[in-house]
Parts: C-alpha cells; sequence; structure tokens
C-alpha cells in the first residue's frame, strides 16, 4: 500500500515533503539511504580495529587467550542480551510508527533508553573492575596479577585493542541516548503518524548498528580464551 | 501485512522469533567459549570461526528483520550491502599478506 493510497482513505492530513523531492515514498526512501551510507563508514571505522585486533592476535596467541580470560566474560554476557533487548525495543517502536500509534513509539523509546543506560552503566562497572585489578595501560596496569603469577608480556596490547574498541563503542552509545531521547521528545509532542515516522525509522538503524558493533566485540574480545 | 501498516515491514509475531533466536544464539556462543574446539578438533581457527559464525548469523538476523532490509527497496539492499562487501575486501587482501608474506 502507497502513502496515496492511505491518504484517499484517511482523515489525516498528509503531511507535506520537502519541495526537492517528488513525494512523501522519495523523501523517506533518501533519508534510509543517507543512513546506510553512513553505516557503511562506520563499519569500515570499526573493521579496521576487527582487522587490526585479528592480525595481532595471530602474532600473539597465547597473550591474547589470556586477555580474553582476564576479562569479566559474564558482564560482557549480560551487556550483550541487554543490547539485544534493546534492538528489540527500537524495532518494535518503529513498527509502532508503521501502525500509527504514537504513544507505543514514546514508551518503546523509552525503553530503548533505559536498557541503552543499563548498557553503559554495567560496561562502566566493568572497567571500574578492570581499574581494581590494574588492568588499564597507561593508567593502572601492573606486570603482576593479584594473585602473584606474572602478566604474559603483550597483554597490555590485548587491553589496548579492548579499551579503545569499547571505548569507541560506549561513545556511539552514549551519542543513541541522546540521539534517541531527542527522537522520544518529538514523539511525545505529537511530530509523527503513519505518514511520517521516517526519523524514528533513521535513529533505529543507528542504534540497531551499536548493537551489531557489540555482536561482534563480544566474542572477538571475551570469548577467544584458548 | 496488518491492513493498517504504512510501509511493509516485519510482524510483532517476527520481531519476538528474532529475539528469541538471538538470545538462543548469544548462549551457545557463550557455551562454545568454554570448550577449547582447536584442542578437540586438533585445527588453529575452529574456536575462532565458531564464535564468528554465531555472530554473522546474529547480525544476519539483525539486518535482515530489524533493520528492515529484507523489506527495502534494492537500492536500499544494495547500500547496505556496501559496506559489508568493502569490509570483506579489506579483509581478503590484508589477509593474503599475512597468510603468505
Amino acid at each position: 500500500m502507497t502513502t496515496s493510497d492511505i491518504a484517499m482513505t484517511d482523515v489525516e492530513p498528509l503531511p507535506h515533503h520537502a519541495e526537492q523531492f517528488e513525494d512523501m515514498a522519495q523523501q523517506r526512501e533518501s533519508a534510509t539511504l543517507g543512513m546506510w551510507v553512513f553505516l557503511a563508514n562506520e563499519i569500515l571505522f570499526f573493521g579496521t580495529i576487527f582487522v587490526g585486533f585479528y592480525i595481532m592476535r595471530s602474532r600473539f596467541e597465547h597473550d591474547f587467550a589470556e586477555g580474553a580470560r582476564e576479562l569479566v566474560w559474564w558482564i560482557g554476557c549480560i551487556n550483550t542480551a541487554v543490547l539485544l533487548l534493546s534492538s528489540y525495543f527500537m524495532a518494535s517502536a518503529v513498527h509502532a510508527g508503521n501502525t500509527g500509534d504514537a504513544r507505543a513509539v514514546t514508551r518503546r523509546l523509552i525503553l530503548t533508553i533505559i536498557l541503552a543506560l543499563v548498557f553503559f552503566g554495567l560496561k562502566m562497572s566493568e572497567y571500574g573492575i578492570d581499574y581494581h585489578e590494574k588492568l588499564i595501560p597507561l593508567l593502572n596496569y601492573s606486570a603482576v596479577s593479584p594473585d602473584g603469577t606474572p602478566r604474559p608480556q603483550h597483554l597490555p596490547m590485548f587491553l589496548c585493542f579492548y579499551f579503545f574498541a569499547t571505548l569507541l563503542h560506549a561513545l556511539h552509545v552514549l551519542i543513541g541516548v541522546v540521539l534517541l531521547s531527542i527522537i522520544a521528545w518529538m514523539s511525545h509532542r505529537g511530530r509523527f503518524n503513519r505518514h511520517y515516522y521516517t526519523p524514528v525509522e533513521v535513529a533505529g538503524l543507528y542504534w540497531h548498528f551499536v548493537d551489531l558493533v557489540w555482536i561482534f566485540l563480544f566474542p572477538t574480545l571475551y570469548l577467544l580464551r584458548h | 501485512m496488518h491492513a493498517k501498516e504504512a510501509h511493509p515491514s516485519p510482524s510483532p509475531m517476527t520481531l519476538v522469533v528474532v529475539l528469541i533466536a538471538l538470545m538462543a544464539l548469544l548462549a551457545l556462543t557463550t557455551g562454545a567459549a568454554f570448550i577449547d574446539f582447536d584442542k578437540l578438533l586438533h585445527g588453529r581457527w575452529w574456536s575462532i570461526g565458531i564464535a564468528l559464525f554465531i555472530a554473522v548469523l546474529k547480525a544476519a538476523l539483525v539486518v535482515t528483520y530489524f533493520m528492515h532490509v529484507k523489506f527495502s527497496s534494492k537500492t536500499v539492499g544494495i547500500f547496505a550491502m556496501a559496506g559489508f562487501v568493502w569490509l570483506m575486501i579489506m579483509i581478503a587482501l590484508v589477509s593474503t599478506d599475512y597468510l603468505f608474506r
């Protein structure tokens, strides 16, 4: 069903598209394409970190496996579940936009934001544990672990990858929280209806991408323990 | 598709099924991390291979259903694939150096 079909049977007036577009459908398609172009950049941005990590891991396999064992795997696992769930609420917020249920859009966006903050909080407490165990190169690092055994020589290299990748990801989570808060506010103010909810969709694409990066970060950093 | 929907999109039921599948794959990959597949199967790449294979499955579910690529135009599909294809080119060319030097 196209937007013009709905206009025939609906009392709501169609929102007017910007003048450079033929119609609402073309405007929506352009916004989606634009977001995917940005995400293609992001894929390559994060991709270089993964490529660098796996090259170094192939050279220092033993030290990198030790690095994975040093991390708190269960916080990483819970955080993955939290992000997957937040992505689900984001997808259902977009679905609510599609059926024109603005209240459900706001509610589900707020759930998404709460889970994003839970992720961020857990990540920060994990950094706290890392600090306590002297696992932060340049800030608080010890070549000897708390139980007295010496740490492998290349452990700091693993940890640099770990902190750079997860901090960059955490920054994306924070940007997501700000972005989704603005969209939730717009939704609360009645800016969206079933003919126009593109900002919800486009912000959703960004949020799912943040989830996507973590889907690869979790096994890469935490699970290669042998 | 529900008659009231403005654009083709996955049903609420589909979204729930995808979420359950994602959680199951998370449990699977976490469980697999505690088995030393490299020792078990006498190879060097089994653990990385299994972990990344499950991650790719999860990513495919997110991109297809949550990010609506299955329900979008072909142009959006091509744009969405472009980033991944470029990343594959980078990985392939970099690996030739490290695998065959």
